[in-house]
């Protein structure tokens, strides 16, 4: 199920990064960082991006203990971004939520910046489709489709068992068609 | 549908993967905006890492300055409160030790003073320097210095007189036995010589205590304190044993007199050096 191709590099690539070389760690970075995005937007982080680059400080920070191969790597850089998720959360549920961004009642609005706010727009409609689904069912779903792993690796990153991961996968399917097809009458 | 949802069989999987299977082509397609096409800007920090590699796990892991960095950080990331608990819990670890390094400086005062290097004849000066009060009233000026010296003569050092005053100096001047024991291996120091060979020279005699000039000072006064060192000095002779009993009088004769006979070879290598000094 995974994306992940067997490139004969992988196996130096893992190599060069636990030895920390920069081309091995732009490398990663540059194949895992707008999957780590979109996850972590697609959970609600309040700043994806810079989120983002925390990290792969700490994926970097802990390769040279890490042990695998490229397939290994992938849910090893969704473990960290899980967890880091989670802490997040947690600190915003501490410190209170921040308002969302409304770009219609922001006067500074820029022409140029109009297709960046329609993607915005789907972006949030997109989000609001997934705030229908349970924590858990967002969870496995955003690491299924988003970040490309298998059922296997899902559940060790969410830690639960392979069927506790179908089931939630195919709860969150049907949900997501339900509205779907909700939408497409409307 | 909904229902299915509500009571779900992880059975009904198989039946359904193949429906899923389109389902999951269709929420990547809607899911697929959530995905910016390029990596998005590295922060500050990552920037470093991408452009330089990451540093040497040895270097980044050990030493002194990734410790403090990492203090720093945790300390940095405290609240208000817990830092105000932090700073007042490092007040008070000063002002303890603070007190602590006074009363140490008031400890190094003093030990010097009693640190003087004890005079080869023992004199009176010396023997009330060193006691400060700890002379019992009922015994003459001379008891004490023996009776205490047994306790400072133990250890053969200045500090140890301060302490040993009390402890050593009674329980020597209660038990002949200790008395003995101890007044036998001081014989090296001048004051605790004096203090056991009281006995041995008035009892012995010329014999075997010669500890002379303590012996003069001391003389037979100790019955306690002095009977025991006296009963080592004079042990090597058989007459010590006798002598503590006659002179020793109360106390001091019993046990003088037996600590004397078995103590005789401790005390006649203890008392024979300083016998022959006198002698």
């Amino acid at each position: 199920m995974t994306s992940a191709g067997a490139d004969p590099r992988d196996n130096d690539l893992v190599a060069a990064a636990r030895a920390g070389q920069a081309w091995a760690l732009t490398e990663i970075w540059n194949r895992y960082a707008a999957a780590v995005t979109g996850y972590l937007r697609g959970r609600g982080a309040h700043d994806p991006e810079d989120v983002t680059s925390e990290v792969f400080l700490a994926v970097f920070e802990r390769l040279p203990r890490f042990h695998g191969d490229d397939n290994d790597l992938r849910a090893f850089v969704f473990t960290v971004a899980h967890h880091r998720l989670v802490d997040d959360v947690r600190r915003r549920s501490r410190r209170g939520e921040p308002l969302p961004y409304d770009a219609t009642d922001d006067s500074r609005t820029h022409p140029s910046a109009e297709s960046d706010a329609l993607d915005r727009l789907a972006d949030q409609r997109v989000r609001d489709l997934l705030e229908t689904l349970s924590p858990d069912q967002r969870d496995v779903l955003l690491l299924r489709v988003v970040a490309d792993l298998s059922l296997e690796q899902t559940a060790d990153v969410v830690g639960k068992r392979v069927g506790a991961v179908k089931a939630l996968q195919h709860r969150a399917l049907a949900t997501m068609r339900r509205l779907l097809e909700q939408a497409v009458s409307l | 549908m909904t229902a299915s949802n509500d009571h779900f069989d992880v059975g009904d999987v198989r039946h359904v993967e193949v429906d899923d299977a389109a389902l999951m082509a269709s929420a990547r397609r809607l899911l697929r905006p959530l995905v910016p096409d390029a990596p998005p800007t590295a922060s500050a920090a990552l920037g470093v890492v991408l452009r330089e590699g990451l540093p040497d796990p040895a270097d980044a892991h050990s030493g002194l300055a990734a410790w403090a960095a990492r203090m720093a950080g945790r300390v940095a990331g405290l609240g208000v409160a817990a830092k105000l608990m932090l700073a007042a819990g490092v007040a008070v670890a000063g002002v303890g030790s603070a007190a602590t390094a006074v009363e140490l400086t008031h400890d190094g005062h003093d030990t010097p003073h009693s640190r003087l290097p004890a005079p080869a004849s023992p004199s009176p000066r010396s023997t009330d320097t060193d006691r400060h009060g700890a002379t019992p009233p009922a015994l003459p000026t001379s008891v004490p210095s023996g009776s205490h010296e047994g306790g400072s003569t133990h250890d053969g050092t200045s500090e140890n007189i301060h302490d040993g005053d009390s402890h050593r100096g009674d329980t020597q001047s209660h038990d002949g036995s200790s008395g003995g024991d101890d007044g036998g291996s001081l014989s090296t120091s001048g004051r605790d010589g004096s203090g056991s060979g009281s006995d041995g020279g008035s009892d012995d005699g010329g014999t075997s205590s010669t500890t002379s000039g303590s012996t003069t000072t001391s003389g037979s006064h100790d019955g306690d304190s002095g009977s025991g060192s006296g009963s080592d000095g004079g042990s090597s002779t058989s007459g010590s044993g006798s002598d503590g009993g006659t002179d020793g009088g109360t106390d001091g004769g019993l046990a003088s007199g037996s600590d004397g006979g078995g103590s005789s070879s401790d005390g006649g290598s203890s008392g024979s050096s300083t016998s022959g000094g006198d002698g």
